[in-house]
């Protein structure tokens, strides 16, 4: 037979697992929701991770500090407030805490964990985690970016970059030869700029299957396909140019000379 | 625990022998008595006050003396004095004892009585013990006294003063009895049927040792802490209440409170003892503002506006 402790103290366990449990699904479902926004606006979406371990720890720490004992009270009419009394008077002795003792013992046996176990709540969250993951798959594939925030700050930051970098502008009055230069010497800056942006290029995957059953072995070719038939050698027109032995003799010694 | 329910189901059956109805007056009437504490019951003439107090003492085996006060009574009437004694041919003082010398003293219509006789029983209800010249006697254990006041017919009485109310544990109001009841009354008494004479229950020995017990009755540390919320709160309500109850009921809260479970017969105090006893426990210790008056409140109207709040 357990004795009173530890029943009070698995009644604690189990009902802090059960809302350990529920404080998980919900901080699945705050990453998950903040992934998919986060992806929408092509963020990473690991910060997502952020709000979530922030709420888990948040809803732990407000759950440890409830009153289970109180939790099974409210649930069951027949312990109301006697938990709560024999646990102030765990190690005291009178008849009445013996006598109470004994009726939380008998009271507890018709305590049903399930009780506890909001299936309404935990049927909806597991839906809206099945749910979420559904839809990140289906729009997964369409890269969808509602606002490019990446882009954005980038934008943002070349700008501020590019004000506080501003052209010289030349302006001469006093030479009336001089034409004065009112603009940019290097044309307009708009213009200029584009060329120094950064190109967003995004390679696409494609779906690509390789089946080794359908490979073939490559075409043999025979030799004799691809040699002539008939091989002679025959004198290059250049041989028989009646050239004059003093003008081969300067071709020569130029050659021998760039050689040198 | 069972087996003091039904002590006190029997009680309840032997003062009902006399008294019908009243069921909330005898219960916290007896409560009061579990607690080693004084009761003050009000209410209009002819609903069985002083016949409940005396029925009760019938089922005690104990001494048992009824004060009439009037407003020429005077306090040693009530503690008693020195005479003069003659032995032998010497003469000597001689104390007699008052009717204050018992264990159950019913102070029938006590605010019929002026101040100096009231504040007589002062002494004998907080410390439980009397001073006469320049001796002390202590009273026999237990004592307490059981109040009456009659809340009209104003015209020659002297209040009680805060100080003197707030020994008084209890403020048990008698109400009117319900049409059912009342038929019963009309019935029994006008045909002089026998209604029983009640049998002796309860002795000292059992009633001190049912007064052990009642400190033994555990009660949560959440709910003393509704204790002191409600009582505090009386203090904290400034738009209707002028002066909140002392400390003396926080103490006297709880402790009727485990008087009330263990005559119910229950191993522990619960919210439902607390809000219950709260009435009785609070309404002679709470003064009204004007505000409240003039909107027609009643001290009860206000205690249930406190645990309203505290909710």
């Amino acid at each position: 037979m357990k004795n009173f402790r530890q029943i009070l103290e698995e009644v604690n366990y189990t009902i802090s697992v059960m809302m350990l449990f529920d404080t998980i699904l919900t901080a699945l479902i705050i990453f998950l929701a903040c992934y998919m926004v986060l992806s929408l606006f092509n963020l990473n979406g690991y910060y997502g991770l952020v709000p979530a371990i922030g709420m888990f720890i948040w809803e732990i720490i407000k759950r440890l500090r409830k009153n289970k004992l109180k939790m099974v009270e409210n649930s069951y009419e027949t312990l109301q407030e006697k938990l709560i009394t024999a646990k102030d008077y765990l190690y005291a002795k009178n008849p009445f805490i013996d006598d109470l003792q004994e009726e939380i013992k008998e009271s507890i046996k018709n305590v049903h964990t399930d009780s506890f176990f909001n299936e309404k709540k935990t049927y909806t969250k597991t839906g809206i985690i099945v749910g979420l993951c559904i839809l990140m798959l289906l729009i997964a594939p369409y890269h969808i970016i509602l606002f490019d925030f990446n882009k954005a700050v980038t934008d943002i930051q070349k700008r501020s970059d590019n004000t506080t970098d501003a052209p010289v502008r030349v302006q001469n009055n006093n030479d009336p030869r001089l034409v004065s230069v009112e603009d940019d010497w290097y044309g307009e800056f708009s213009i200029g700029s584009l060329g120094d942006d950064e190109m967003q290029i995004q390679l696409i995957e494609t779906n690509y299957k390789l089946t080794s059953e359908i490979v073939e072995d490559p075409e043999k070719k025979k030799f004799q396909d691809i040699y002539p038939g008939e091989v002679s050698a025959s004198r290059a027109s250049a041989y028989n140019a009646n050239v004059a032995r003093d003008d081969q003799e300067i071709v020569k010694n130029y050659f021998k000379e760039i050689s040198k | 625990m069972k087996r003091y329910k039904e002590i006190f189901d029997l009680v309840y059956k032997e003062i009902g022998k006399t008294i019908i109805g009243q069921t909330e007056m005898i219960e916290h009437t007896m409560i009061g008595l579990l607690c080693n504490a004084n009761v003050l019951l009000e209410g209009y003439p002819g609903l069985a006050k002083t016949l409940t107090v005396s029925t009760i003492s019938n089922i005690l085996d104990m001494k048992f003396s009824r004060i009439q006060m009037t407003a020429d009574l005077m306090p040693s009437d009530i503690t008693g004095t020195y005479i003069i004694e003659e032995t032998g041919g010497a003469r000597h003082f001689k104390f007699q004892q008052g009717p204050v010398f018992s264990n159950i003293v019913l102070a029938d219509e006590i605010n019929r009585a002026t101040p100096k006789t009231q504040s007589a029983l002062l002494e004998a209800m907080q410390e439980k013990q009397v001073t006469v010249g320049n001796n002390t006697f202590k009273l026999d254990k237990p004592f307490f006294v059981l109040a009456t006041q009659n809340p009209i017919e104003q015209e020659g009485t002297y209040p009680l003063p805060e100080a003197q109310a707030d020994r008084f544990l209890l403020k048990v109001k008698a109400e009117y009895p319900s049409p059912t009841d009342e038929l019963k009354i009309a019935h029994i008494y006008s045909s002089g049927l026998s209604t029983g004479k009640p049998k002796v229950l309860l002795n000292k020995d059992k009633l001190i040792r049912l007064q052990e017990l009642v400190k033994q009755v555990p009660i949560a540390n959440d709910l003393k802490a509704k204790v002191i919320k409600i009582v505090t709160k009386t203090r904290k309500m400034p738009d209707i209440i002028e002066y909140g109850a002392s400390p003396r009921a926080s103490i006297g809260l709880i402790i009727a409170a485990k008087a009330r479970a263990l005559m119910k017969g229950k191993n522990n105090v619960s919210s439902e003892d607390i809000e219950n006893l709260a009435y009785p426990v609070m309404r002679h210790r709470l003064i009204l503002n004007f505000e409240a008056e003039r909107k027609g409140m009643s001290t009860d109207d206000a205690i249930a506006e406190v645990i309203k709040r505290i909710k």
